[in-house]
């Protein structure tokens, strides 16, 4: 327990290291690794695999997953991504979905936040709201 | 037709042109009961989380990357991977008028049959208590209808009285007798029989309990007349851990509702014992670090931000109450267990049941050295005061002497009188389970017995005659009775009808034996 405490405050410093302007620095994370791998430091194991988990979730809070009806097309989909980069005000990275389920219009969901334009959303609420 | 098409049409435009925003997480672990959640980033404490299915849980950890939440229902159909979502609200359930004479679940949610519950608010669960300015002190007395307690250990409204014992001695009979005393009030007053009596609404909350005795209790409340004054909020031992960590808190939102319109309350807790087992399994479940007994650390603010909650409010604030009667189990008698020494420094005072009394035959097995009310007499009416001032005493140096006579036969004039005195009070206080008595015959009998008239009985045969003398007071002497329950005080006028009226029924009283 205490190995993966320590284990855990160490890559939450390793994270701090590669973050910069809340975006995660590709090649000091390549860095970073090559340093454990090479050094081998105690617990180095659960230190790099507590350092992969907070990194992926670093990266989902900059990547957007982009759900919608009928594939959207190249230029709708360029203005969807940079309409984002507006609203966050840093490089997201971008994931184009077919989901035939919303019915019609789109889901984007960057980290943990979500927002819903399908019409199946709406049909849902319109349901929950007539009950 | 073309009103329905109507709303229909607005309800639809006015979802349009929104684009909903959302915050989700995604289920990473699941067993228990509790949900570890990743993702979730604008979640709240105590906030609602909605799974897939309709299933909720209660945000209950905030954690550096996960979200502890605890499940209020099966989760059999939750898989890792699934996604929920913040709902924005913390954890509220319906109160209102409607609740009176239903059954409800730990959300609110009727479990009697009886048809949807038509809620008047929407009240949080969690609340913080009313402050100190909003208050004002205790004063006005809750007539329990058992006279070993009205006499000795009075409860007040606003009071939080905690109930303790050993099980199997009665604990869960004298919340329901009060209940019971409260109806027959509300119903007396409702008839213009009391004169000034505010009524009290009555609130049980079953916790960990075995479903066939709630559903005893129910029926007994049902034949008493007095479920209609009742609210059950039950949780049943088969119940999630959560949804009977939950139960006592919607309790407590049903009855503020009431306490908000400015009426009085009394709330029964059955048993917080086992509320404090609920909230350690939901405690280790969520790995929380555990202490003394493996209860969470923070198992003190969990009864006492609960309890702090009963109130007697200012005027100002509409003058509501809510009297809180907290029920404690005990092992093999010891009080100075963790959650009984817990809950019985919270609380204003205790009445402590014993076994040994139980099975002597002193029924309710109130013990008076241990029961205490720190509210006092502030919560007694005039007419009670005065004749039961000394009652505690004479049975606390009963209970002393007695000891000692058991060595000598050989016992002075004074020591006598004190032991009979004392073996006629606690035959007069024993009662049985489910009737309440009135006020007025409870000032009759004590006053009675203050003033020597049980004396000339045998022991064996208080009961009998107090129980006769009752039913010659409340059917030959019923406009004694009635002055007395208006007045609430014995006037020389009443003294003295009240002397005649009891010599009256002393000179044709015979006992069983026809002495």
């Amino acid at each position: 327990m205490k190995g993966s405490k320590d284990a855990q405050r160490i890559a939450r410093q390793l994270l701090k290291a590669t973050v910069e302007n809340g975006e995660v620095n590709g090649s000091t994370v390549k860095a970073v690794l090559r340093k454990l791998a090479t050094g081998k430091p105690r617990g180095y194991l659960g230190v790099i695999s507590a350092y992969a988990h907070l990194v992926r979730l670093e990266l989902e809070k900059s990547h957007a997953v982009i759900e919608s009806a009928s594939p959207l097309g190249g230029t709708l989909e360029a203005s969807v991504v940079a309409d984002l980069k507006g609203k966050y005000g840093k490089q997201i990275t971008s994931e184009f979905k077919h989901n035939p389920e919303l019915l019609g219009g789109m889901r984007v969901r960057v980290g943990s936040d979500v927002w819903d334009g399908s019409v199946r959303n709406r049909l849902e609420r319109l349901r929950e709201k007539i009950g | 037709m073309s009103n329905i098409l109507q709303e229909l049409e607005s309800e639809i435009a006015s979802l349009k042109t929104s684009v909903t925003k959302s915050n989700v997480g995604v289920v990473r672990e699941i067993g228990d009961g509790v949900a570890k959640i990743e993702g979730l980033s604008d979640v709240m404490l105590n906030e609602m989380i909605e799974f897939p299915g309709g299933l909720y849980g209660l945000a209950l950890n905030l954690e550096e990357t996960e979200v502890g939440v605890v499940l209020m229902g099966s989760g059999l159909n939750i898989k890792e991977g699934d996604e929920v979502r913040t709902t924005g609200r913390l954890l509220q359930v319906p109160v209102g008028r409607d609740m009176l004479g239903r059954t409800v679940d730990a959300l609110g949610a009727p479990l009697d049959g009886k048809g949807e519950i038509k809620a008047d608010a929407q009240y949080p669960v969690e609340k913080i208590a009313p402050g100190i300015i909003a208050r004002q002190s205790v004063s006005v007395p809750v007539q329990t209808g058992i006279q070993a307690i009205d006499a000795m250990i009075p409860v007040g409204r606003g009071q939080r009285e905690l109930i303790i014992g050993d099980r199997q001695t009665g604990k869960t009979t004298i919340a329901v007798d009060t209940i019971i005393s409260q109806a027959n009030q509300n119903r007396a007053a409702a008839e213009g029989k009391l004169k000034d009596h505010k009524p009290i609404y009555c609130i049980y909350v079953a916790i960990g309990q075995k479903l066939s005795n709630v559903a005893r209790i129910i029926q007994t409340l049902e034949n008493a007349g007095a479920m209609e004054y009742t609210t059950v909020v039950t949780e049943a031992a088969s119940e999630p851990a959560c949804k009977q960590y939950l139960a006592p808190y919607t309790g407590c939102a049903i009855g503020e509702w009431f306490m908000d319109q400015g009426e009085d309350v009394l709330i029964v807790f059955d048993d917080l014992s086992k509320h404090a087992v609920a909230y350690r399994e939901m405690s280790l479940v969520l790995r929380r670090p555990s202490g003394r007994e493996a209860y969470p650390g923070d198992v003190f603010y969990l009864h006492s931000r609960l309890l702090e909650r009963s109130a007697r409010l200012s005027e100002k604030e509409g003058g509501g109450s809510m009297t809180a009667l907290p029920i404690v189990e005990t092992q093999a008698g010891d009080v100075s267990a963790y959650i009984p020494t817990n809950v019985i420094s919270i609380t204003d005072g205790q009445i402590f049941l014993e076994t040994d009394l139980f099975y002597q035959g002193i029924r309710p097995a109130i013990s008076v050295g241990l029961s205490v009310s720190r509210v006092g007499s502030a919560a007694q009416t005039k007419a009670i005061k005065k004749v039961s001032g000394t009652t505690k005493l004479d049975l606390a140096q009963y209970r002393e002497l007695q000891a000692f006579a058991q060595f000598g036969s050989d016992l002075d004039e004074k020591t006598k009188a004190t032991l009979d005195r004392g073996a006629r009070i606690v035959e007069l206080f024993k009662q049985n389970q489910y009737s309440p008595i009135p006020l007025e015959l409870q000032v009759s009998t004590l006053w009675a017995m203050q003033n020597g008239h049980f004396d000339d009985v045998a022991v064996e045969h208080v009961k009998d005659c107090q129980l006769k003398m009752e039913e010659f007071l409340s059917t030959r002497k019923d406009e004694l009775m009635g002055k007395l329950r208006d007045e609430k005080a014995i006037t020389d006028e009443i003294g003295a009808e009240l002397k005649t009226a009891v010599e009256d029924f002393k000179n044709n009283y015979k006992s069983p034996t026809g002495e």
